[in-house]
């Protein structure tokens, strides 16, 4: 970090190079237009090289930058009005039925009984709240603690279980 | 059963998918269906990002120190070039500023002081008004 600060040649490559994978993937599964996450994933690492006199060393790199993969993720969905999480009906309703909310788009369950596994899953994740997204690629995917996905989203940590909880659920049951 | 409980329960089979062995109050088969999702999640591809990002974007961060000095060089040049124009458009400002006040004496100030003043009292009497309605 002292070198990219210092701007040695080839320092702020080796920086990308070790958190670009995590950022990579909390952006294309929060954007899931993968054009618009290449530009967004662009957006974030300037804007690391920006501001990285300003990190203190108060949580790990990887997660300050996980920060500011996240915050501009949900200024992106915010500009373009897409929900971060689900509306407050849904979200309040614990009981719901995830089918109950598939039920405009009858052709999905045929679509998962076509395709394979890794499409099911991928068509499932697609279709849960791009908060609930994130948290379950940080989590499952790069096996990042619930304390620093609280830290990168900026939320309790009880809000990060209840979200990981409600979409494990979601897709335990659409993937049935 | 209650919705809590359920949930309870549910919370509790997701959470032992997360860990090895099954504990014998829990449905073997559920657990064992969250796991396969745990892995299937892991294991699912994601596209790549392109294997040349980090290197563009060291060139684009080498370039953009070297694009701001260009930009400040820039305005350095406009602002010379304005300073260089009003120093040798002086003379004829300073004409045009003295003719200005020369025809401003001439102006009916009482009259268009007392315009103003009508105005202004117009104007609050309405506001006046508008609130109290």
């Amino acid at each position: 970090m002292e070198a990219a600060l210092a701007r040695r040649p080839g320092a702020f490559e080796a920086l990308v190079r070790s958190h670009e994978k995590v950022v990579w993937h909390l952006l294309l599964r929060m954007v899931p237009r993968r054009e618009v996450a290449e530009e967004l994933c662009q957006e974030v690492f300037l804007k690391v090289f920006q501001q990285l006199h300003r990190f203190r060393f108060e949580s790990a790199l990887g997660t300050w930058i996980g920060r500011i993969a996240f915050s501009v993720a949900s200024r992106h969905l915010r500009r373009k009005q897409l929900p971060l999480v689900e509306s407050a009906a849904v979200d309040d309703d614990d009981s719901a039925d995830p089918f109950a909310q598939l039920a405009d788009d009858m052709d999905l369950q045929q679509a998962f009984e076509a395709a394979d596994d890794s499409a099911r899953l991928a068509a499932a994740i697609e279709r849960l709240p791009a908060l609930q997204r994130a948290v379950v690629t940080l989590f499952h995917l790069e096996e990042l603690p619930i304390a620093e996905i609280a830290t990168i989203t900026d939320m309790p940590e009880g809000t990060i279980k209840s979200h990981l909880f409600r979409a494990r659920r979601s897709l335990r049951h659409w993937l049935q | 059963m209650t919705a809590q409980h359920d949930k309870q329960l549910e919370a509790r089979i997701q959470a032992a998918a997360e860990g090895v062995g099954i504990p014998s109050d829990l449905p073997a088969a559920e657990v064992e269906a969250y796991r396969r999702m745990y892995r299937a999640i892991r294991q699912t591809p994601l596209p790549a990002l392109a294997p040349d990002f980090a290197c563009r974007l060291e060139q684009l961060t080498r370039d953009l120190p070297e694009q701001a000095a260009v930009e400040i060089w820039i305005l350095r040049g406009l602002g010379a070039l304005l300073l260089v124009a009003m120093a040798s458009l002086a003379p004829a400002l300073l004409q045009v500023v003295a003719a200005a006040a020369a025809k401003a004496t001439l102006l009916p100030w009482p009259l268009l002081l007392g315009s103003c003043a009508a105005l202004f009292f117009a104007g609050a009497v309405d506001r006046i008004a508008l609130v109290r309605r």
